[in-house]
């Protein structure tokens, strides 16, 4: 914590108990040392250890590089402190950034960047918080390397205007996904516990460029939580779209890594599966609880292509049977025509047909 | 129609027939590439940069290759062509990306068929379906038969056909082929990738040949040595752009 300094302690530098002044550019700044309050929950250690071992592996660095770190950090300016800009530390920009690739799940850059260029601003259309879902909707796309870094609040009282000091890293870098960004079970397992209706959530998104750790200006936003229904008519589309997190035990699957799309606003399905054969080598399914609705039952065919050890890459057409029965909604993959190659990799865009 | 603005892997000039809308794109193209190039061996991915497309992304969707391995076996010209399916996508709204397979590194002059739709995803509409036509094939002398797997989807702006051999007389195995696609759009042209065939002279491909569909005919100049041959039979899956869109 920072604090304007009393004219006493003018030319001040050096440390008494919890207090540490120090000279910058001729003013006098006056830290207090700070303590977490409250016991660190395990994402909290983590990320201490992240930062002590960041900090640490400053010290094994080359003269050349950290003589590198330095160069970059003398053309940064750190947040404005008390009215004005503060300039950063080679060792300290080292850490900022490289605690934000470790955080997205990348490693420690040893090498300082080249330079250091903008980040472009989260732009979004909507974002919900229901007691069953948290999803930001309309994300604008940004290419590699930049990935979405999302911040939450748990739910507050309606009451609160400014709650954005409570977030915390929800996703510490995701891909959106065709515009959206479902953190749904990071948000509630981040959390810990669901919002209730009628309290305010707190939203905070940037993109962080993953080659260099830099990340851009947030965005802001806080969210009432909805009903389900409520939030439908305020426009909240369902995406039919169906992967094997919630498998039914009761029969053996031969498809995984399925992504199954029918958001494509056309007659059109897209699937990415894998497909290694049941009792019959040319016919693999994948059995779930969740029911498929009317709307996405029904055939289409598409394109396989095998995928097995020795290489080899013979095609097949698949015809897909999306059903549903008494007990679990099943995905059929059988081999239509072609060479059948075990595993395959099934994939594409199929016409679904009446 | 348009045309390309360059490439990485060497190649000229490509020429695409398309339909484009702000939820997709359908492409046909063929063209050839060098796998031996030092331009092809050096892209990670085979890219087309292409005058502004509709879409800015789209899902990976397969693309045919193919090879030509001709061989003489006792003393016959035999046709051992193959090939497979690349994943491919539109990467931005100027680039159209391909997988570079390495099993095709140095196989010569190869070509990609392209006849693929381009989606994009979460565009929010509930699931549609379209009515689908079974495909007959009419002969003077009905010597080829399609399986009942074989059907078309016609939209005011492509086609698509799903077109599965099953058998033909010993006479004609040969011969070119011919048939009338009764009631198939007619303002619907292109190469397609007859894909099937069990390869033994190249057994990690499939066996791969061409067929052209042109005014509601099919017609297959020649095929690869196994095409009427085992189980399962070759096949055509083809996305084709209608002329009169």
């Amino acid at each position: 914590m920072i604090v304007r300094p009393s004219i006493a302690f003018s030319g001040f530098s050096g440390s008494a108990k919890d207090v540490t002044a120090r000279q910058v550019h001729g003013r006098s700044i006056l830290s207090c040392r700070t303590w977490p309050t409250g016991m660190a929950t395990p994402v909290q250690l983590v990320r201490r250890a992240s930062l002590r071992q960041i900090s640490k592996s400053f010290q094994t660095l080359t003269p050349e590089q950290m003589a590198a770190w330095n160069t970059l950090a003398k053309g940064v300016k750190s947040k404005t402190i008390l009215g004005e800009a503060a300039e950063i530390s080679g060792m300290n920009l080292y850490i900022k950034l490289n605690y934000n690739r470790v955080m997205a799940g990348y490693g420690i850059m040893a090498d300082a960047p080249e330079a250091l260029r903008a980040v472009p601003s989260v732009v979004y259309e909507a974002a919900w918080v229901t007691p069953t879902a948290v999803i930001i909707k309309g994300v604008e796309h940004e290419e590699q390397p930049f990935k979405l870094v999302v911040r939450m609040s748990g739910g507050q009282s309606n009451g609160v205007s400014k709650g954005w000091s409570k977030t915390v890293i929800i996703s510490p870098g995701m891909e959106e996904d065709w515009g959206d960004a479902d953190v749904t079970k990071l948000y509630f397992s981040t959390i810990g516990v669901q919002p209730a209706l009628g309290e305010k959530v707190f939203l905070e998104m940037y993109w962080l460029n993953t080659n260099t750790g830099v990340t851009g200006l947030d965005a802001r936003d806080s969210i009432t939580c909805i009903t389900d229904e409520q939030a439908a008519i305020e426009g909240l589309t369902v995406r039919f779209r169906y992967n094997e997190d919630d498998l039914y035990e009761g029969k053996t699957s031969s498809v995984s890594d399925m992504d199954l799309d029918f958001s494509t606003g056309i007659s059109a399905a897209f699937i990415d599966a894998v497909c290694t054969g049941g009792a019959s080598e040319g016919y693999s399914s994948l059995y779930l609880n969740t029911a498929f609705p009317e709307e996405v039952r029904g055939p289409f065919y598409c394109v396989g292509r095998s995928t097995a050890v020795d290489g080899s890459l013979r095609v097949q057409l698949c015809l897909v049977e999306v059903k549903q029965s008494k007990n679990y909604s099943q995905v059929a993959v059988s081999t239509m025509a072609g060479n059948y190659g075990n595993p395959s990799h099934v994939f594409g865009v199929g016409i679904r047909y009446e | 129609m348009f045309v390309s603005i360059s490439n990485n892997f060497g190649a000229g000039q490509i020429q695409f027939k398309d339909y484009q809308c702000d939820k997709y794109i359908v492409l046909n193209a063929k063209f050839t590439v060098d796998t031996g190039s030092a331009e092809y061996l050096a892209a990670s991915r085979l890219e087309i940069k292409v005058p502004d497309l509709s879409i800015g992304r789209s899902v990976e969707v397969p693309v045919a290759i193919r090879f030509t391995d001709r061989r003489t076996i006792g003393g016959e010209q035999v046709n051992c062509d193959g090939g497979t399916v690349l994943m491919s996508k539109v990467r931005d709204k100027n680039t159209i990306s391909i997988e570079r397979h390495p099993l095709f590194d140095n196989k010569g002059v190869v070509t990609i068929i392209i006849s693929a739709m381009y989606a994009t995803l979460n565009n929010g509409n509930p699931p549609q379906k379209m009515q689908r036509t079974m495909l007959r094939i009419q002969q003077e002398t009905q010597y080829l038969n399609m399986t009942d797997s074989s059907y078309f989807v016609a939209d005011e702006h492509w086609v698509f056909i799903c077109l599965c051999y099953s058998e033909c007389q010993h006479a004609y195995k040969k011969q070119p082929w011919e048939a009338a696609l009764v009631n198939f759009p007619t303002d619907a042209a292109a190469d397609v990738a007859f894909i099937g065939g069990v390869n033994g002279y190249n057994p990690k491909v499939s066996g791969m040949s061409e067929a052209h569909i042109e005014n509601g005919v099919f017609t297959m100049q020649e095929r690869m040595y196994n095409f009427c041959e085992g189980y399962p039979k070759p096949f055509v899956f083809a996305f084709i752009v209608r002329d009169s869109q």
